[in-house]
């Protein structure tokens, strides 16, 4: 695994700039994502009390 | 019971507000019933509420008549009511406040005050975590880094946990972990990358090979130390538990994508940023202040008082670790609140009104449709012990089951309480007497507890196993996972004994603004176990690793003790101030859950990285001398051969 590692900082030192941009894109995609596929909390609210746990807990 | 008795499902989410007259006339009296009146009216305008059940129909007069509360039933379900209709609620109940009667308000699925997660404070975290920095590198735009990196990491983290609220169900709660433990690793594995490759720099190498060299020991040490906790948080799906599964499973993806943005991210900024980062132009003030630790002088001390060191590490935590033996593991209710919140002082006049155990009602139901047996049963609950009072009862719709409600004298979270619950189901087991189930969210959350206490010691054990042979693997050796692993629930067990000894028995609950004393929360432990393991393997790996890199090159035990602490014992101390910084910013959250959780990590840093890794670990590696390496030559072939460094 040392020696893949290695090698990836040999490749990152060539491409620093494109790993950068690399990364935010992968950023944007996962906001992007998250955005589109939407957000279902279980509950919007304190979880610690009465039914909302009782659902939670097998 | 929801079956048999229709009338107990609760469709809607419910409100209790609670009244204290505090005009020195009792709240039946004409004029006060007329301000009341006209608080219900006023409540029962929004269209969001469905109906308005009166202390008269609840029959919820105190005694002396000067307390009463009545319920607000929502037309949706409680996580579904919305702030501004509660801010209604709010404006509504000023109508008595103004006419001298206290008014209060409760609930139990609907959010009143609402949650600090501590954000703030987790702000005067980073805050404190990059002035840390900042001191360690002798740069201000390297210690910019680790802190970027760290909230890019948790960004993209927090995303996929978003995403997974499509298909697993994640409490809101859960992003809590996430933030906490994406932070703290995604800034450890960014600052243990940063300082190898400026040591590899200091050696005269290239950028290029600097880099190549620091990510092939640090990167793998990262690789391995997150696949470590990944495992870890994930051994929580074990347990049976579907929440604690589901926090696991979050707080894994938090720790996936600190490995990934550590092992490409912060070493193209170290590319990117060049001359600036390689610590060849250190920052002037911020030199001398980072002149000033000792080089080397750590390990020296560590190996010259070992036995001393090591003996007293361990006397000093299993004293510590001693309050753990009673730990009342629970799920603090309103009475832990602050005084401040409107929950608090609703709790604080029911329980004056009607006595501590008026917010612990147990619910039995009988499977008989004989009275005579129900009569039985009732006498025999009350012979108990600990019971206030035990209603009628009441049949289900076809008279098979019976419904009575039992008030104990004592809290929901009272150790008397749980006995009594554990008492009324072994009756079960008396002859002549109907079957009987104990229910109701107090019963729930007894049986809760009772569950995750019964796992600690399972998923405790999965995890020190794990480790343990993960670490000879690594290590190639016998004696050095051992104290690693023996030294984790040492720590652990101090960690635990600290915040029962705080929280629970009500030590110092001042100076850290605790409201009051209480049950631990029931989940905390394994949270606990969970977080801390993943820390303590960081820095267990990043510093026993250097170890052995020079112990390979030396084969001087001390040498490479002292060499090894030179080497990565600054960072692993920056790494465990930066946690303690973090997590004892939640110390601060007004939230008494919160602050629990800030006040038993940041202990557990203190315990764990200071004391056990930075002084039992190396001290017993050069106790123990040559013997710390010694590993079975037949295990030795049969183990995979892992290198790091």
């Amino acid at each position: 695994m040392g020696q893949l590692l290695s090698k990836l900082g040999r490749w990152i030192y060539r491409h620093a700039k494109l790993t950068i941009v690399a990364f935010f894109i992968t950023i944007a995609v996962s906001v992007g994502a998250a955005l589109s596929f939407g957000i279902h909390f279980d509950s919007a609210g304190c979880l610690f009390r009465g039914h909302s746990l009782k659902e939670l807990i097998n | 019971m929801e079956k048999e008795f229709p009338s107990t499902r609760q469709n809607g989410g419910q409100v209790q507000i609670v009244l204290h007259s505090n005009n020195g006339k009792a709240l039946t009296t004409d004029k006060n019933q007329q301000v009341m009146a006209e608080l219900f009216q006023d409540v029962q305008k929004n269209s969001h509420v469905k109906m308005v059940i009166l202390p008269a129909m609840l029959n919820s007069y105190s005694k002396d008549g000067m307390t009463a509360t009545a319920r607000v039933i929502y037309k949706q379900k409680g996580e579904n009511v919305s702030e501004k209709t509660v801010d209604a609620l709010e404006k509504s109940i000023k109508i008595t406040r103004h006419k001298s009667i206290q008014t209060e308000l409760t609930s139990n699925d609907v959010t009143i005050s609402g949650m600090d997660n501590g954000e703030q404070a987790e702000v005067v975290g980073l805050a404190i975590a990059f002035v840390i920095l900042a001191i360690t590198f002798a740069s201000l735009l390297v210690a910019g880094i680790p802190i970027l990196s760290a909230l890019l990491g948790l960004v993209t983290g927090m995303m996929l946990v978003l995403i997974s609220t499509n298909f697993l169900s994640v409490a809101t709660f859960s992003m809590s972990l996430v933030g906490m433990m994406g932070l703290a690793v995604g800034i450890d594995y960014a600052l243990f990358i940063i300082s190898r490759y400026r040591q590899e720099l200091q050696q005269n190498k290239s950028k290029k090979d600097a880099l190549s060299a620091a990510m092939s020991t640090a990167g793998t040490s990262v690789i391995f130390a997150g696949a470590t906790v990944i495992v870890a948080l994930l051994s929580m799906t074990v347990l049976g538990i579907d929440m604690l599964s589901v926090m696991g499973i979050t707080a894994s993806l938090a720790i996936l994508t600190a490995i990934l943005t550590s092992l490409t991210f912060v070493p193209a900024m170290l590319v990117v940023l060049g001359d600036r980062v390689t610590g060849k132009k250190p920052n002037r003030l911020l030199q001398f202040a980072s002149k000033m630790r000792i080089e080397g002088g750590w390990g020296k001390l560590v190996t010259k008082y070992k036995l001393l060191l090591t003996m007293l590490v361990v006397v000093v935590l299993g004293v510590i670790a001693t309050p753990f033996t009673h730990i009342n593991l629970g799920l603090p209710n309103d009475s832990v609140k602050s005084e401040k919140l409107t929950e608090r002082r609703a709790y604080d006049l029911m329980t004056e009104a009607y006595g501590e155990g008026s917010q612990a009602t147990l619910v039995v139901l009988l499977k008989t449709d004989d009275m005579v047996k129900v009569s039985d049963s009732v006498n025999e609950i009350k012979d108990l012990g600990n019971v206030a009072t035990v209603s009628q009862a009441m049949p289900s719709k076809d008279n098979d089951y019976q419904m009575i409600t039992v008030i104990p004298k004592t809290d929901a979270n009272a150790v008397k309480t749980k006995k009594l619950v554990h008492k009324i189901r072994d009756l079960n087991q008396k002859k002549g007497l109907p079957k009987l189930y104990v229910t109701g969210s107090t019963a729930i959350n007894i049986d809760m507890s009772d569950a995750l206490m019964k796992a600690l010691p399972k998923f405790a054990i999965i995890i020190v196993l794990f480790a343990f042979i993960l670490l000879t693997v690594v290590f190639r050796s016998l004696l050095i996972p051992l104290v690693a692993v023996l030294g984790f629930v040492l720590s652990l067990g101090a960690t635990l004994g600290a915040i029962v000894f705080i929280a629970q028995d009500g030590h110092f609950i001042n100076l850290f603004g605790i409201p009051a004393k209480g049950a631990i929360l029931n989940f905390l432990p394994v949270l606990v176990i969970g977080i801390m393991f993943g820390l303590a393997m960081d820095y267990e790996v990043f510093l026993v690793s250097r170890i052995r890199e020079h112990y390979l090159k030396t084969e001087n035990t001390r040498q490479a003790v002292i060499l090894g602490m030179r080497d990565s014992g600054p960072a692993v101390v920056a790494a465990a101030l930066i946690m303690m910084a973090v997590f004892s910013g939640f110390i601060f959250a007004s939230d008494a859950i919160v602050k629990s959780m800030g006040l038993v990590l940041a202990s557990g840093i203190l315990f764990d990285a200071i004391l056990v890794r930075l002084i039992l670990v190396p001290a017993t590696i050069d106790l123990f001398g040559k013997a710390s390496w010694y590993l079975p030559k037949w295990l030795d072939k049969i183990l995979p051969n892992v290198k790091i460094d």
